[in-house]
């Protein structure tokens, strides 16, 4: 296969991974995240660090998804104080704070980066661990959503007073979606940093978190199929037109705003309408 | 046997006490109606006694044990049951779905235990029974946020059925309800204490309390003012005083 080609199903597994872990703290659970991009970066530095130190990639893949999921457990301590918009804005937060920090760590490379990153196997290799990780967190997902943990985080997202009065453990379930969530995101940055063999602050931006929170959104809300969809089009989309590269942001923003205006349920809830006449 | 027991209860907000040191027992099988006008605490009351809100002081035992300092989720564990005055249907499923939902309510500490077991047929078939019970079965498969507030009230107290609760907590269930179905549901309570769960009733629907309940409280600007059989307590010079003016008395 064409070495660009490969490469871009890697982004693409990538970014679906990202969309659908994020799916399942905002959209399973309602938990608006703004800040997955930090957890995603956990990922990633914490496994270059061991990798470039000669830990096995094996140990450095778990590692980052450990880490990246005890950074989602504090945050997710967060959720069970501050709700809806202010929670919003304390991931978002979060997501500054990890850039900030990282950028003046001398040992995590700085504005630099770090460099270096072994490659573990071939770029095939890597393309099939990355959608592994797709099918693992998109078969968690299912699993979830046909389970009581699914009825508990659908009735968190809905009226979370309401579920706690019959009963749910909101904190706990919370804390589970955040901590499983950012896990995936964790092994997503362990991939991307051991694909791209150098990361550098910036590729966890805010700017990440926005663009993966506009592939769940155009998606779908909530919906497995809709966000898996709406990654694929919106990683594809700025490769296939030059253009739409150049104004990506722009791009994303205004498919959001269309997104919420036209079909507020995503590509999911516009395919369901079309399946319903 | 007291199943349920506050002392000295009581809780300020900003200043302005909403209940203060209330004492009172519920006994086991008892069908306690708590009324009062409105701003007396009653509601407050119920959030003290669910633990959706704490007390500034005073002491909540459920079933014995002291509850003060259980969270809100462990009471409702415990066998405690609320329905909202201001009815809180999860809106965007069913009526069947919003009482199957709550057929989970055994696996609802554990979040990854959770994840091995699902709703079944069973869950569903059972959600539909107690739909029945309160009389909307035929509207199982209709959306919670388009059915009639009355449909909704019902909903509600088959959703907390479905948590087989011991002790029942009902929170103005015949508001908003026409006469006919105000009786209806008056019933369903009466059949429901009968069945065995203990019942505490806040309603302003005076001639249904007066029908079903075996003993009334009174609260008055947040304080207990009387309690006791229901003909007796009404006949207060002193609760009709609150009830409907000084005047009155």
């Amino acid at each position: 296969m064409d070495a660009y080609i490969l490469s871009l199903t890697i982004f693409v597994a990538i970014n679906v991974a990202l969309a659908l872990s994020l799916n399942l703290i905002s959209g399973f659970c309602g938990q608006i995240s703004l800040g997955h991009a930090a957890f995603y970066g956990t990922g990633a530095y914490v496994s270059a660090i061991l990798s470039v130190s000669g830990v096995p990639f094996a140990v450095s893949f778990v590692a980052g998804g450990i880490a990246a999921g005890i950074l989602g457990f504090l945050v997710g301590l967060a959720s069970l104080r501050v709700r809806e918009d202010f929670l919003a804005i304390t991931t978002m937060g979060v997501n500054f704070l990890f850039v900030g920090f990282v950028r003046k760590q001398g040992w995590l490379g700085g504005e630099i980066g770090i460099t270096a990153i072994p490659k573990p196997m071939s770029d095939a290799g890597m393309a099939t661990l990355a959608w592994i990780l797709v099918a693992a967190t998109a078969f968690l997902l299912v699993a979830i959503r046909r389970s009581w943990l699914g009825t508990g985080f659908t009735m968190i997202a809905q009226d979370e007073q309401a579920a706690t009065s019959l009963g749910l453990n909101v904190g706990r379930f919370k804390l589970a979606a955040f901590v499983m969530g950012t896990a995936a995101a964790g092994m997503a940055g362990v991939i991307y940093a051991h694909v791209a063999q150098l990361i550098v602050p910036d590729a966890f931006g805010f700017v990440v978190s926005i663009s993966i929170l506009a592939m769940v959104v155009v998606g779908g809300i909530g919906s497995i199929f809709g966000v898996i969809l709406g990654a694929v089009l919106l990683t594809l989309l700025p490769e296939l037109a030059r253009f739409a590269n150049d104004y990506k942001l722009l791009i994303f923003g205004a498919l959001m705003v269309a997104v919420m205006l036209i079909s507020p349920g995503g590509l999911a809830g516009a395919f369901q309408r079309l399946r319903a006449r | 046997m007291d199943l349920l027991k506050t002392t000295s209860l009581s809780r300020s907000f900003g200043g302005v006490a909403a209940v203060r040191n209330v004492t009172l027992a519920v006994k086991d099988r008892e069908l306690l109606s708590v009324i009062g006008p409105n701003g007396a605490g009653k509601t407050t009351l119920l959030k003290l006694i669910t633990g959706q809100i704490p007390p500034d002081t005073g002491r909540i035992e459920l079933f014995g044990r002291d509850v003060t300092a259980v969270p809100q989720y462990a009471r409702a564990q415990m066998g405690i049951a609320l329905t909202h005055q201001i009815v809180r249907p999860f809106r965007g499923m069913t009526l069947g779905e919003n009482v199957t939902a709550a057929m989970g309510h055994g696996h609802f500490n554990q979040p990854v235990a959770s994840l091995f077991h699902r709703p079944g047929a069973a869950d569903t078939a059972r959600a539909r029974e107690l739909l029945d019970l309160v009389g909307i079965g035929h509207a199982a498969g209709r959306s919670a946020s388009e059915v009639p507030l009355g449909y909704l009230k019902r909903m509600q107290i088959a959703r907390v059925l479905a948590t087989d609760p011991k002790l029942l907590l009902l929170d103005e269930p015949l508001a908003g309800l026409n006469y006919s179905e105000a009786g209806q549901i008056a019933d369903l309570i009466v059949r429901l204490n009968e069945g065995g769960r203990t019942v505490v009733l806040i309603e302003h629907n005076l001639g249904e309390v007066l029908r079903i309940s075996h003993r009334v409280a009174v609260l008055d600007n947040g304080a207990l003012l009387a309690e006791g059989l229901p003909a007796e307590v009404i006949a207060r010079p002193d609760v009709r005083a609150a009830y409907l003016g000084k005047e009155a008395g």
